[in-house]
């Protein structure tokens, strides 16, 4: 892969990962898992056969979107951030698991040889998704965070071990988490009306 | 005819069915059991690879299912998993026939059942790692709340679990680079680390165990029964398989120290928790912890004891969970949220349930004529042969039990307030004395698993 492309990969993955972490929104947390999902395709498809990356993107695609579809009925309304003081706390937070992913890769990849590119978005997203499970309760984030870590993991693994048996598991792991998400997110959501 | 698709396809498809018809409770409740118990019985029968004659007809069921390009292979050796595993299917369902509950349980409780068997037949076995976690994402709305709320708890639990698939494929991958060439210290050291990390996560070791006192507080016991009986045994026999599989892993030193001490540290968390708990229903949830930790510890003592132990533990284990579990259920009714102090005079009130709840408690604590107990004798005897430091941290976390137990004992009998019995139907008295003879059974004639446990350990002759 080139140099120029791994890098544009792993400036998406930081927007979008710290576009998860920052934005309460629907839309905006939709779109950063949709980012996610199109960089994961694009890593993969260096690797194994186009058709079975595409799985990747095309399951991905569908939990984000899935996930959200309870709130495709909601009125529309202003673009929600987190307020200042918690804005701030963890878009630093974000950027620190950044910087101490940019620390050890080097380090991780002595002991797992996975190209450099795969393992600083790998390593971005289990980092990112960990902080948003660390500071946050609730279904929809929680739900997020582990959408995040899963791509980041599959990202990694990838690399590893490439069998259409594990990238359908890993599709139906992560469509299957997507609809129970949405499922139980209506039913707050529900409640909350 | 093909061995996964009568034990994993057919299963698969019913709880498809039920889903469909789960309105009839007692309808679904009733073919669950018949299913699980005709798969049980079956696998406990029917030898696979192996000419079936009936009549005019002779056919072979194979043992082999292809699904892109990796298999599903029921192994004879394998039968008797299946057979531990629906039949424990065979004895949660069959309260759904007295026990209202939420409709989707069986077809639900089906398919996880019918996972745990996918994961546990899948090869290469790494992949029990993904089904596992498919199997995790079942149990959300299997735990859901009755106003379809995914508690903390349960929450908790999904995130534990997906965090360890990752790291026990990667320990899996380290460890099979070791078949290609020599495995270097660090590396065994990094995948052992990856590997406890992803097993401790799963199967809720200390200090990853928040989640069992979480969900056996907000969910029903039958369904915290069902999930704390099921899952850990799946977890088990996937550590087994890994253990049995990579030589150089379990020529690990630390690795059995850890699952010893981890083990105690279990007990003796759970018994102490249990003794200042005030929730009636947590009690499942502390026979749980006691429980996992016995199974750890026995995991621990490295050789054929430790061993012949794990594999003995495992249906005393789930007897002791199913009978706390429903008795629960029917002490409580929708009462959930019941303190200790209300349960004063129970067992005048619901005799039964109050009685074998009682002696579920008294069964994991080791107390003689129970089936825990040949259990707890053989640890302590492989404990003083082995490790004889360990003996006396154990004893603190059962006696702290057994002093819970008897606390209930006091409280239970106190007072005479109830004079008519409440809510315990003749059919659900038989099933808990007949549940509780055969516990009481296997209690006083041990021997009586001898079968069951040589089936097991055969399939793990490096571990002996």
């Amino acid at each position: 892969m080139s140099g120029f492309l791994a890098l544009i990969l792993i400036l998406f993955t930081v927007a979008a990962g710290m576009l998860l972490i920052a934005s309460e929104d629907w839309r905006l947390n939709m779109t950063a898992l949709l980012i996610i999902y199109t960089v994961l395709f694009f890593l993969v498809m260096q690797i194994w056969p186009t058709g079975l990356a595409a799985i990747k993107l095309i399951s991905g695609w569908v939990a984000a979107i899935v996930l959200f579809v309870p709130r495709f009925s909601q009125r529309e309304q202003p673009l929600q951030f987190f307020p200042q003081p918690v804005l701030l706390f963890r878009i630093l937070s974000a950027v620190l698991v950044i910087v101490v992913v940019q620390a050890i890769y080097p380090a991780v990849s002595l002991w797992l040889p996975v190209p450099h590119p795969y393992l600083q978005v790998g390593l971005m997203l289990i980092g990112l998704g960990l902080l948003q499970l660390g500071i946050s309760q609730r279904l929809s984030s929680v739900l997020q965070g582990l959408l995040s870590i899963l791509a980041g993991f599959e990202t990694v693994y990838s690399t590893l071990e490439g069998s259409a048996l594990l990238a359908a598991i890993l599709a139906g792991i992560t469509l299957a988490m997507g609809l129970v998400g949405s499922f139980y997110l209506d039913i707050q959501r529900e409640d909350q009306e | 005819m093909n061995a996964p698709l009568i034990w994993i396809v057919f299963p698969l498809v019913m709880a498809f069915i039920l889903f469909l018809i789960r309105r009839r409770q007692r309808l679904t409740a009733a073919v669950g059991t018949f299913i699980c118990l005709f798969l049980s019985l079956a696998s406990l029968a029917v030898e696979v690879d192996v000419p079936i004659k009936t009549g005019f007809f002779e056919f072979t069921i194979r043992n082999e299912l292809l699904v892109l390009g990796r298999s599903f292979s029921i192994a004879a050796s394998e039968q008797v998993w299946l057979a531990v595993l629906y039949g424990a299917g065979a004895f949660w369902f069959v309260w759904l026939l007295f026990i209202q509950q939420r409709p989707i349980y069986v077809p639900l409780g089906l398919a996880i059942i019918t996972g745990m068997v996918a994961a546990i037949t899948v090869k290469p076995f790494i992949y029990t790692a993904l089904i596992l976690e498919m199997v995790t994402i079942s149990y959300i709305p299997f735990m859901a709340s009755e106003d379809a709320r995914v508690t903390k708890g349960v929450l908790r639990f999904l995130i534990y679990q997906t965090l360890g698939m990752p790291l026990l494929l990667f320990a899996g991958w380290l460890l099979a680079g070791g078949e290609i060439s020599p495995i270097s210290g660090a590396s065994l050291t990094q995948s052992a680390v990856m590997l406890g990390l992803g097993f401790a996560l799963w199967f809720g070791v200390f200090p990853f165990y928040s989640w069992i006192p979480m969900i056996s507080e907000e969910v029903s016991p039958l369904v915290s029964g069902f999930v704390f009986s099921i899952h850990p045994l799946a977890v088990l026999i996937f550590l087994m398989d890994f253990l049995n599989t990579y030589p150089w892993l379990r020529e690990f030193p630390a690795l059995y120290i850890a699952f010893r001490w981890l083990g105690l540290i279990m007990i003796i968390t759970g018994g102490l928790w249990s003794v200042f708990e005030q929730k009636a229903i947590k009690m499942i949830g502390y026979g749980a912890l006691i429980s996992s930790g016995l199974a750890l510890l026995s995991l621990g003592i490295r050789g054929e004891g430790g061993m012949q132990l794990l594999t003995y533990s495992m249906l005393p284990r789930m007897l002791s969970l199913i009978l706390l579990s429903c008795s629960l259920v029917v002490m409580l009714k929708n009462r959930l949220g019941l303190q200790i102090q209300d349960l004063r005079g129970y067992l005048w009130k619901t005799p039964t349930s109050s009685a074998v709840f009682l002696l579920s408690l008294f069964s994991l604590a080791g107390v003689p004529c129970l089936p825990y107990f040949p259990f707890l004798t053989g640890l302590l005897i492989e404990l003083t042969l082995r490790s004889s430091g360990l003996i006396i941290p154990l004893l603190i976390g059962i006696i702290l039990f057994l002093i819970n137990g008897y606390r209930l004992l006091n409280i239970f009998f106190k007072g005479k307030e109830f004079s008519e019995h409440e809510g315990e139907s003749l059919a659900v008295r038989i099933l808990l004395v007949f549940l509780l003879t055969v516990s009481v059974f296997i209690g006083i004639f041990p021997s009586v698993l001898q079968p069951l446990q040589t089936q097991l350990l055969n399939q793990y002759p490096f571990l002996l």
